[in-house]
C-alpha cells in the first residue's frame, strides 16, 4: 500500500472506463436538455417528455418507440425527464418544463394521485398534456390519452388460459407489487373471466414484486407444497420466467401452462422454445411512437382524438416472429 | 451511646453463570460516617453496591435501609429511597451541557407543560457548584471537561439528589492530589450533615485519612469489619491478600548499561516542547507530573500513535523514523496505554486474542495461524504473570481490572520489546496484582530492558524508578536520582513550583 | 481472622459451574440454532411437504444468494461498519459477467473473473472511502448502493442480458451429485470465509478493529489497509453472488438484487453478529439466513395469505433476536 490516493484512483478509471467501454454498445438513455434556449425564436419547438422510471423495461421500449418518432419530426426537439417513479421528482421536473416554456407535454405520471397538483401546474400554464399509458385521474385536465388498458391485458390473458385448459383446472397468481395500478387493473382482468370458468379455482396467489427472483422462489416453495398448479397468470413476463426456472427445475416444465403479459424479447424467446406457453402484448414502442405523434400535431395545431387505445395483443408461439421483428 | 446503622445488608449472595460473585457477605453502615469498602478487584465490592442500588437483584439475604427492609427493582427506586452513586466508569452524555448531565431524568419542566425550563436547571446548578466550591459554568458541554472535571460534575450530580447514603467508586482514580483534596473537604461537609459515604477505594492513604471504618471483601466472603483506629496498612493489606506482603515495591537493582533509547528535541504543539529523554538498559525510568502535562503525549508520539512537529528518535544510538505503532513494534518497543478500556483492550475478545494480536506474525505458517504455537505461548504467559482466568477463551471484559491489565502486559511481553513504556501501569488494580506487576518490572529490568513508567501516584515513582523526570506544562523540569528524590521534590517541580 | 486459611476452598467456589449454569450456557452459545430447530420442527408438525429432501435443498438454494452476501457483510459489520450496497454490487456484477458469457465466445472462467473483479472494484472503492476519507461506512456504501444500479442500468441500457452459454448457466442452474451447484458454491465461500476469519491474520484483526478501533492501532495494525480489504472481499462475494444469481436466471438482469443487502444484514443479526463490532461468526450467518429461508418456505407451504406473511416476517425476525438476547440475563 505504497500510495492508497493513487491506488485509489486507478480503481475509479479502471471500474468507470470497463463501465463506459462496455457500454458503448448500447446507447445511454438521453436525459438531455437540448433546446433550452432555442425553443423560442419562433421555429424550433419543443416537446417534453416525463418518465416515471428509464430503468422500468417496459418504459426503455415506450422511450424507443418515442425516439423513433421524434427522429421523423422536423422542428420539433424532445426532452426526456426521468422522475425515477419520485412523484415529487416528477413535479419538479415538470415545473422546468414549464419554466422552459416546452409547447406540449408527454406524460408517463408516476403515481395518479400525487400527480394531480402538478397536471394542475401544468394546466395553469396553458401547455397541452398527452397521457401515456396511465390515464390523468381527470381525463378532461389532459388533450389526449394514448395507452392501453390493463383490463383488457388480464382478460386477454385467462381467455387463453381457460382456452388451453378446456374450462377447468387449478389457478396460481403471481401479482405485482401490491398496490401498483397495473397489477389491480390485471388482477380485475382474470376475475371478470375467471367468473364466467367455475370449475377454474385460483388455489394461491402471492406477490413476486414484477422480479424474476422472487417469482422464482414462490414458484419452488408452491411446487413443494404440493398444491395441485394447471396454470400460472403472471401480472408481467419477467415472473413467468421466474416460474419458468422454478418448473423447469422441478421437470414439471410443460406440465403448467405459463403466461404472463409485456412480451418482452427475451420472453418472446422462451415462447418461440416452447417453455412459457403465451403472452400478450402490450405495444409498448406503439405507445411511445403514437404519443409522440399526437403530440406532434397538437404542436403543430392540428386536431387530435381524445383517445387513442393500442391494444393488447395475444402472442402465441405461432406468431413470435412478426413482435420479434417490432424490437428491430 | 450507640450509633444508628443507616444500612444493614445480611447474607447477601450472587451467582452469574459461571462465577459465584458474593457468598454470604454483610455490610453495616452507622449514620453520618465514611465507610471503607475494600478487597482487591474482583473481591465483589462493585457487585455488592450493584446490589444495593436495584442494578441487580440478589439471589438471597435482606437489605435494611434506616431499619426498613427494601428491594429495590432499579435504581431509580433507590434514588427514590435516598441512595445515590458515583461510578467508577464515568457516563457523562459529551454534547449535554453540565446541568443538563446533573438533571438527566428528572429535568425541570415548566408549570405544567413538557417544556423543560433550562434557566431553571441552570440556575440550580449553579447554586450547587457554588456551594461545592466548583468554578464551572454550568452551561458548558461535558466534553470540554477534562476527566477530573467531569469526575467532579459527577460528585457533585451525587450530591444533588440529596441523598442519606452516597455510594463512591473509587472516585479519585482519575484526579489529581489537589481535587482529592477537594473531595475530601465535600466529604466531611456531607458527614456534618449527617449523610453516610461507603467509600471504595484502592488507595491506603486515603482510606486512613478519610475513613471511620473499613469493611474487607476477598473473593466474593466477607473477611471482617474494623475501626480505622485499630488497624495498620500491613494488616488491612494482609486481610484483603490473604497473605503478606512484605514488600509493596520490590525493585530489585539491576545492572544499568548503555543507552538504548534517546529523544532528542521532541516537540509536538500545544502538549510538548523540546523533550530530551535518555533510558538506559536495565533502567527504569520515572516519569512524573500532574495530570495533561504531557507525559503520555510524548509516548503517544514516540510510538507513532500520533506524529510529533519535530525531534529526532535514537534506539541503540542509530537515528530512526517512527511513523506507525507498527514501526515501532518492529524496533522492539512496547507501549502500555494509560486507559485500558479506551486504547488497550479488545473487550468483546477472548484473552487469547487479546494477547496475540501484536506478535500475531511470530504464528503465521503458511497464511494461517498456528493455534497450537499461540495457546502454547499464551498459556504461558497466563502462569508466568498468574493471570486468573477461566481459560484463554474467557471474553476479556469479565475479568478483573488487574487482570486485564495482566492481559495487556503479557501483550506486549509476547513482542519481545527492548523497551517498554507503560503509561500508568497499575490504575485502578487492586493491590495484590500491583505487587505482582511491579515485581515483573523488576525482573524486566534485571532481564536487561529499559522501561519507561509513568504514574501519577508519588510512592510509586518513588519506589520503583531508577530515575525520576518530572513535568509540568508540556516541558521537564527536572530530574532527579532514586537517592535525591522525595515526594516534596517532586510535587513541587510538577507544581512549577521550583524550575 | 481465621478466614484467611480458607482462601483456597474460596476460589474454588468462583469458578464452580452448576448444571442449571451449564444450560444457560448452551442455550446462550446456540440460541439462534435452537430458534431455527425450533422452526423447523414447528414447520415440520404442521407442513408434511416440509421436511423432505427435496424442499430442504430448496430452501438452501434459495439462501444461497443471500448467504454468499452475507459472510462479507458480516466481516463488514464485526469491524462496526455496513454494507449497503451488496444488491447493486450483485447487479453490475451481474451483467457484466453476463456480457462475457454468451455461448462460443469466452471461456467460462473470463466471465467469472470479470464478474469477481467488478465486485472486489467496488468494493475496495467503499471501503478506501470509509478507511481514508473517514466517514461512516453508511454514506459511501449508500452511494455505491445508488451509483452501482446506475452504472449496471447504463451498461445493460436497461434491458436484460441474455442468451448465456450453457456452462456459465450451470453455476446456478446445475446440479453435481444430486445436489444443486449454487449449494457447493455457498458452502465453499462459507468455508473459505470462516477459515479467513477464524485462522488467518486478516481475521484476527477484522475483530481487533472491530472490538476497539484505538487499541487496534496502538496494537501495530494498520487499520486503513484491513479495512479496504474487508471491504473489498465484500465486493468480491457480492460479484460471485450476481454471477450465481444471473446464472440462475438465465440473465444478467440490472434490476436483480433489490434489498438483498438488508436480507445480507438481517441473515448476519439474526445471526449474532453484532452491530457496535467485534463479534460474529460465519456458522452464525448460515443459521441467520436458514431462518430467514424457513420462514419464507414455510409461509409459502403453509399457504398463509399474501399480506399477512410479511406481518408475520417482520413479528417473527425481531422477536427471534429478542428471544436471543433475553436469555441472555
Amino acid at each position: 500500500m505504497g500510495n492508497p490516493k493513487k491506488l485509489i484512483s486507478i480503481l475509479l478509471t479502471v471500474l468507470f472506463s470497463v463501465t463506459l467501454l462496455a457500454g458503448c454498445t448500447g446507447k445511454p438513455a438521453n436525459s438531455g436538455q437540448a433546446g433550452g434556449d432555442q425553443n423560442k425564436d419562433g421555429k424550433k419547438k419543443t416537446i417534453g417528455v416525463l418518465m416515471a422510471d428509464f430503468s422500468d423495461q417496459f418504459q426503455v421500449y415506450v422511450m424507443d418507440g418515442m425516439k423513433e418518432a421524434a427522429s421523423k419530426l422536423q422542428n420539433i426537439d424532445v426532452v426526456y425527464m426521468d422522475a425515477k417513479y419520485d412523484p415529487q421528482k416528477q413535479m419538479s421536473q415538470a415545473e422546468n418544463l414549464i419554466a422552459q416554456k416546452v409547447d406540449a407535454i408527454v406524460l408517463f405520471v408516476v403515481d395518479r394521485e400525487a400527480g394531480k397538483s402538478m397536471i394542475e401546474e401544468i394546466n395553469k400554464a396553458g401547455i397541452p398534456i398527452i397521457a401515456v399509458n396511465r390515464k390523468l385521474p381527470d381525463e378532461s385536465k389532459g388533450v389526449a390519452y394514448v395507452g392501453s388498458d390493463d383490463i383488457n391485458a388480464g382478460e386477454i390473458q385467462a381467455e387463453q388460459m381457460a382456452k388451453l385448459l378446456n374450462g377447468k383446472g387449478n389457478i396460481a397468481v403471481l401479482d405485482g407489487t401490491y398496490g401498483h395500478e397495473p397489477q389491480i387493473r390485471r388482477g380485475q382482468g382474470y376475475e371478470n373471466i375467471l367468473k364466467k370458468y367455475p370449475d377454474m379455482k385460483i388455489v394461491v396467489k402471492n406477490t413476486g414484486d414484477w422480479y424474476r427472483d422472487k417469482a422464482m422462489k414462490l414458484v419452488e416453495n408452491w411446487i413443494q407444497s404440493k398444491i395441485k398448479i394447471d396454470g400460472i397468470l403472471a401480472n408481467n413476463d419477467e415472473m413467468a420466467l421466474g416460474a419458468i426456472k422454478a418448473l423447469e427445475d422441478a421437470g414439471l416444465l410443460g406440465k403448467v401452462v405459463v403466461s404472463g403479459i409485456d412480451a418482452t424479447p427475451e420472453a418472446l424467446e422462451y415462447v418461440k422454445a416452447g417453455k412459457e406457453n403465451y403472452t400478450v402484448f402490450q405495444d409498448a414502442k406503439g405507445q411511445g411512437r403514437k404519443s409522440i405523434e399526437v403530440a406532434a400535431r397538437v404542436v403543430n395545431g392540428e386536431k387530435v382524438d381524445k383517445e387513442y387505445i393500442i391494444p393488447f395483443e395475444l402472442v402465441t408461439k405461432d406468431k413470435v416472429e412478426e413482435y420479434a421483428k417490432r424490437y428491430k | 451511646m450507640h450509633a444508628e446503622y443507616v444500612l444493614e445488608m445480611k447474607n447477601i449472595s450472587k451467582t452469574f453463570p459461571g462465577v459465584r460473585a458474593l457468598n454470604n457477605v454483610q455490610l453495616k453502615v452507622k449514620k453520618g460516617t465514611v465507610h471503607a469498602l475494600m478487597g482487591e478487584n474482583g473481591a465483589g465490592k462493585s457487585t455488592l453496591m450493584k446490589i444495593l442500588i436495584g442494578m441487580y437483584r440478589p439471589d438471597g439475604g435482606t437489605i435494611k435501609f434506616k431499619g426498613k427492609e427494601v428491594k429495590f427493582k432499579s435504581t431509580h427506586d433507590a434514588l427514590q429511597a435516598g441512595i445515590s452513586m458515583i461510578h467508577q466508569e464515568l457516563s457523562p452524555v459529551p454534547y449535554m451541557t453540565i446541568a443538563e448531565n446533573i438533571f438527566l431524568g428528572r429535568e425541570s419542566l415548566y408549570k405544567k407543560t413538557f417544556w423543560v425550563n433550562d434557566r431553571e436547571m441552570e440556575r440550580k446548578t449553579e447554586e450547587l457548584l457554588k456551594q461545592l466550591e466548583i468554578s464551572l459554568n454550568p452551561k458548558m458541554k461535558m466534553k470540554e471537561l477534562s476527566t477530573a472535571y467531569t469526575q467532579m460534575v459527577e460528585i457533585a450530580k451525587a450530591i444533588s439528589y440529596n441523598s442519606e447514603l452516597i455510594i463512591m467508586d473509587e472516585p479519585t482514580s482519575a484526579i489529581t492530589e489537589r481535587e482529592v483534596e477537594h473531595l475530601f473537604k465535600i466529604i466531611e461537609w456531607l458527614k456534618k450533615k449527617g449523610v453516610s459515604i461507603i467509600y471504595i477505594s484502592h488507595k491506603m492513604d486515603e482510606i486512613f485519612k478519610i475513613a471511620d471504618e473499613i469493611t474487607v471483601f476477598r473473593d466474593g466472603s466477607y473477611v471482617d469489619t474494623c475501626s480505622v483506629k485499630n488497624i495498620t496498612k500491613e494488616k488491612l493489606i494482609e486481610m484483603m491478600v490473604g497473605r503478606e506482603i512484605t514488600q509493596l515495591f520490590p525493585k530489585e537493582e539491576a545492572e544499568i548499561g548503555k543507552v538504548l533509547l534517546e529523544i532528542k528535541n521532541f516537540t509536538r504543539a500545544g502538549k510538548f516542547y523540546d523533550i530530551n529523554l535518555k533510558v538506559r538498559k536495565g533502567e527504569i525510568l520515572g516519569l512524573a507530573g500532574l495530570m495533561g502535562s504531557g507525559r503520555s503525549e510524548i509516548m503517544e508520539s514516540l510510538f507513532g500513535v500520533v506524529k510529533a512537529d519535530k525531534g529526532e528518535i535514537y534506539i541503540k544510538g542509530k537515528q530512526v523514523h517512527i511513523n506507525s505503532p507498527a514501526d515501532a513494534i518492529k524496533h522492539k518497543l512496547a507501549f502500555l496505554t494509560e486507559d485500558r478500556k479506551i486504547s488497550g483492550l479488545f473487550l468483546p475478545l477472548s484473552v487469547k486474542d487479546n494477547m496475540y494480536i501484536s506478535s500475531i506474525n511470530n504464528y503465521i505458517e503458511k497464511l494461517f495461524i498456528n493455534s497450537k504455537k499461540v495457546n502454547k505461548d499464551c498459556e504461558e504467559e497466563v502462569k508466568l504473570l498468574n493471570i486468573k482466568t477461566p481459560g484463554l477463551d474467557q471474553i476479556v471484559n469479565n475479568l478483573s481490572g488487574g487482570n486485564q491489565q495482566k492481559v495487556l502486559i503479557a501483550r506486549w511481553l509476547l513482542t519481545d520489546p527492548d523497551i517498554l513504556i507503560l503509561d500508568e501501569p497499575t490504575r485502578g488494580i487492586d493491590v495484590g496484582a500491583k505487587a505482582e506487576i511491579h515485581r515483573l518490572m523488576s525482573k524486566l529490568a534485571k532481564q536487561g530492558k529499559a522501561i519507561i513508567m509513568i504514574s501519577s501516584e508519588l510512592p510509586e515513582i518513588l519506589g520503583m524508578s531508577d530515575r525520576i523526570v518530572v513535568m509540568h506544562e508540556g516541558k521537564i523540569t527536572g530530574e532527579l536520582t532514586r537517592k535525591e528524590a522525595t515526594q516534596e521534590k517532586i510535587m513541587s517541580y510538577a507544581t512549577g513550583a521550583a524550575s | 481472622m481465621n478466614n484467611l486459611a480458607n482462601k483456597t476452598s474460596i476460589k474454588n467456589n468462583k469458578h464452580e459451574i452448576n448444571k442449571k449454569d451449564k444450560i444457560k450456557i448452551l442455550f446462550r452459545r446456540h440460541g439462534m440454532a435452537l430458534v431455527l430447530l425450533a422452526m423447523v420442527v414447528l414447520m415440520t408438525v404442521l407442513s408434511p411437504a416440509f421436511l423432505t429432501t427435496r424442499n430442504l435443498m430448496n430452501v438452501v438454494r434459495q439462501i444461497s444468494v443471500i448467504a454468499i452476501i452475507g459472510f462479507g457483510v458480516t466481516m463488514v459489520i464485526i469491524t462496526t461498519g455496513i454494507d449497503l450496497s451488496s444488491g447493486s454490487v450483485l447487479a453490475l456484477a451481474g451483467v457484466i459477467a453476463t456480457s462475457f458469457a454468451h455461448p462460443n465466445q469466452y471461456p467460462l472462467i473470463v466471465s467469472i473473473i470479470v464478474g469477481l473483479l467488478v465486485g472486489a472494484i467496488a468494493g475496495s472503492i467503499n471501503g478506501a472511502f470509509t478507511a481514508f476519507g473517514e466517514i461512516p461506512a453508511f454514506i459511501p456504501t449508500l452511494g455505491m448502493m445508488i451509483a452501482a444500479r446506475g452504472f449496471a442500468l447504463i451498461f445493460s441500457d436497461g434491458r436484460p442480458i441474455t442468451n448465456l452459454s450453457e456452462s456459465f448457466e450451470f453455476i446456478g442452474g446445475g446440479y453435481f451429485l444430486g445436489v444443486p451447484f449454487p449449494i457447493y458454491v455457498m458452502l465453499l465461500t462459507a468455508v473459505i470465509s470462516h477459515i479467513l476469519l477464524k485462522h488467518t491474520k486478516f481475521g484476527r484483526y477484522i475483530y481487533a478493529i472491530g472490538g476497539n478501533a484505538q487499541a487496534a492501532v496502538v496494537s501495530g495494525i494498520n487499520v486503513r489497509k484491513y479495512l479496504v480489504l474487508v471491504y473489498t472481499y465484500a465486493g468480491l462475494l457480492s460479484g460471485l453472488a450476481g454471477i450465481v444469481l444471473a446464472s440462475r436466471l438465465s440473465a444478467g438482469q440490472p434490476t436483480a438484487g433489490v434489498s438483498y443487502e438488508l436480507d445480507a444484514i438481517a441473515s448476519a443479526v439474526i445471526g449474532g453478529t453484532s452491530l457496535s463490532g467485534g463479534v460474529g461468526t460465519i456458522p452464525g450467518t448460515i443459521i441467520g439466513a436458514l431462518i430467514m429461508g424457513v420462514l419464507n418456505n414455510g409461509l409459502d407451504l403453509l399457504q398463509v395469505s399474501a399480506y399477512w406473511q410479511q406481518v408475520l416476517k417482520g413479528a417473527i425476525i425481531v422477536g427471534a433476536v429478542l428471544l436471543d438476547k433475553k436469555k441472555n440475563r
